[in-house]
């Protein structure tokens, strides 16, 4: 059994048994990674290729060009897939069947932030200081005109229909359909270099070059200033139920809860960790009320939201974590690293305590 | 990890910024340079990774009221980085107009950066005819000199020896320790602009007598100026912390860059420092050699330097 400390919970405690940790080398370092359906894997190689495939057969990934350069930003694709912005301008669309489409070609501006959108199917990118938007097919649907300084994050909320962009100065919304028309700008000095949009749609939250997040309840424009971190924060994962939002950052996981008006005035969970390493990637269960948390030691440990302790999924070592997330049915968790290493931990368990969740319901 | 050292080329346009880029592209030296230019000029630039970016200069939301950073730059040097040992060292030039000292904070402020790359040295090319000028009328062209580690004085071939005497004499009155070399066409010997890092702060201890009198200040017009600060006896560590610590932060925004090489109180290994503004690190770096004479020698270079002031804080760091 692993050791539980204060983590307490006959469904998680009892029925976790000792996770098997597999690891896959690939034959490139790794600078991230997208869980599409089923067990399909998307992986961004350090030469500037995609490669594909599922974990029921990881040491047999196919990879295909795709940079001149590389990758610098990497989501699920809107119907499965990938969507992958590069330093060489170029963005590519490659689907969940390995086909490839070229969205941007090849160009001098960057293409540094990408998002879509499963709900509408669309996919912004943000090239330079100009968002641009195409349709599931790939198809460019139009641009707005250039922001005041480089497009650094973008999110969709959840139907798809608004996109939030993070640049120098805040955040600004645009409606899918009006970009020739004016954004909201949610303003806050700064520069804001990551976004996520909040599963009920209520909260835009943005990570800054000075170690906050920064948040606005977008029906009010109230803000929510979250602080204390060692680092930038780089991933954010929200809870199953929409509930807490973990972030990586620091040297313990922290994850801030938005029920009601949201995480002002309360302090965040927070697990894990010890004092020298960072969290580097932070990722929760489909459908159960725990996080996994990847640190800069190679280390992953899972918590469960609003409740003390963690356990200890994987030893530390192997390389600096690139990416972490599960399978969609919570029966895998998966990290990459910068050397090429894909872990894969067994959690079966987890699936089976999920499907009891589920029929709880 | 290694850190990938990042020499930034400054100067006015025209001054041959871009010539000392082919120069430094094109010798064999068998090292492959990542280039960040702030727009393509006339001349091409010989090189397979060219990076052409926006100066986007940036507060920080963090208290320190004159910390600004370069956003493109911490995005372009994390984006590069991501392109594993594709090149071994990064250059990046600078427009004219640009601000020196956010390019400078970058590598001190972003941890991204820091951890992967480190400033080796500001070059700044001047161009012998027109620096006069530009030194009367323009404070980015005293501050490109101000920021300078190595200044290349290019264009010798038109301006007569007293006048390349007498600019030298204005750069130096600005910036006492930068290295100056005479140039044409922008020749000079490449090890002496590149790998620079410890050399740079070693020339602290050694540079030219004139510009070495204790507490000695070249001012005029209440501009830039350069001060050197020596003590024989070692230093006690904290005092000076707290000493410099101060000063940065009541003075910093008038001091454009402070270094140092010091000898702390039963510390066989020299200290040495680095500052932009309010920004500083230090570091013990290697022993002392057995003959040096451990004195401790600390620069300034900015505005408004209160010299008997500075000069009796570090006084006071006395161990």
């Amino acid at each position: 059994m692993p050791e539980f400390g204060s983590f307490q919970d006959e469904v998680y405690a009892d029925r976790l048994s000792p996770s098997r940790v597999d690891c896959f080398p690939q034959e490139a370092g790794i600078l991230g990674f997208v869980m599409g359906a089923g067990r399909r894997l998307f992986l961004s190689l350090d030469d500037g290729r995609l490669a594909h495939g599922t974990l029921d057969d990881p040491a047999e990934f196919v990879a295909v060009e795709a940079h001149d350069g590389v990758s610098l930003a990497l989501c699920a694709g809107p119907k499965g897939g990938v969507v992958s912005g590069g330093d060489d301008g170029r963005a590519m669309l490659l689907s969940d069947a390995g086909e490839i489409t070229e969205l941007m070609a090849p160009g001098k501006e960057w293409v540094g932030a990408v998002a879509a959108s499963p709900a509408s199917g669309l996919i912004a990118l943000g090239t330079g200081k100009t968002l641009r938007l195409f349709d599931t097919a790939g198809k460019a649907l139009g641009s707005a005109p250039p922001a005041a300084t480089t497009i650094m994050g973008l999110a969709f909320n959840p139907k798809g229909k608004r996109i939030a962009v993070a640049a120098y100065g805040g955040a600004t919304l645009w409606f899918a359909g009006g970009l020739t028309g004016t954004a909201k700008l949610l303003p806050w000095k700064g520069s804001h270099i990551s976004v996520v949009w909040s599963p009920d749609g209520r909260f835009v939250v943005t990570g800054t070059q000075d170690k906050e997040l920064h948040g606005w309840r977008v029906e009010d424009e109230v803000d929510m200033r979250m602080s204390g971190y060692a680092a930038k924060v780089k991933s954010f994962s929200w809870s199953a139920d929409g509930r807490w939002l973990a972030c990586s950052g620091s040297p313990i996981v922290t994850a801030w809860d938005f029920i009601g008006k949201g995480p002002m005035g309360r302090p965040p969970h927070q697990f894990g960790g010890g004092e020298e390493f960072l969290t580097t990637h932070v990722a929760a269960h489909p459908a159960l009320p725990v996080v996994a948390a990847a640190f800069e030691d190679g280390r992953i440990e899972m918590g469960r939201f609003g409740i003390e302790g963690q356990v200890l999924l994987k030893e530390a070592g192997g390389g600096m974590p690139s990416g972490l997330a599960w399978t969609p049915a919570g029966d895998r968790l998966v990290m990459t690293t910068e050397d090429g290493e894909l872990f894969v931990i067994d959690l079966d368990d987890l699936k089976i305590a999920a499907e009891g969740a589920k029929k709880r319901r | 990890m290694d850190q990938v050292p990042v020499t930034v080329l400054t100067g006015y346009l025209g001054a041959g910024k871009t010539t000392l880029l082919n120069r430094i592209l094109t010798e064999e030296h068998g090292k492959r340079y990542a280039v960040v230019v702030n727009e393509f000029g006339e001349i091409g630039i010989d090189n397979d990774l060219v990076v052409e970016t926006d100066e986007e200069v940036f507060e920080m939301n963090n208290g320190c009221i004159c910390c600004t950073v370069r956003g493109d730059l911490i995005r372009i040097l994390t984006g590069l980085m991501r392109r594993k040992g594709k090149f071994d060292a990064i250059l990046i030039e600078t427009t004219g107009l640009a601000d020196p000292a956010p390019v400078a904070q970058t590598f001190f402020v972003d941890e991204d950066v820091r951890a992967k790359a480190k400033l080796d040295a500001v070059v700044t090319v001047v161009d012998a005819r027109n620096i006069e000028a530009r030194l009367a009328d323009s404070k980015e062209a005293r501050e490109q000199i101000a920021f300078a580690d190595v200044i290349l004085l290019n264009k010798t071939d038109l301006a007569s020896a007293e006048e390349l005497d007498r600019i030298e004499g204005e750069i130096r009155e600005i910036n006492a320790t930068a290295e100056i070399h005479r140039t044409k066409d922008s020749v000079v010997d490449l090890s002496k602009i590149l790998d620079r890092g410890a050399f740079d702060l070693d020339r602290i201890l050694t540079f030219e007598p004139e510009f070495l009198k204790n507490g000695h200040v070249h001012s005029h017009n209440d501009d830039i100026a350069s001060i050197s600060l020596t003590a024989i006896d070692p230093l006690d560590e904290n005092k000076f912390n707290r000493w410099i610590g101060n000063v940065l932060q009541t003075k910093g925004q008038d001091i454009l860059r402070s270094k140092g090489i010091l000898s702390f109180a039963g510390q066989d290994d020299q200290f040495v420092f680095q500052g932009v503004h309010m920004l500083m690190d230090g570091d013990y770096r290697r022993p002392w050699a057995p003959d040096d004479p451990r004195i401790s020698r600390i620069v300034f270079i900015g505005r408004n330097l209160d010299v008997p002031a500075l000069k009796a804080g570090f006084e006071a760091c006395r161990a």
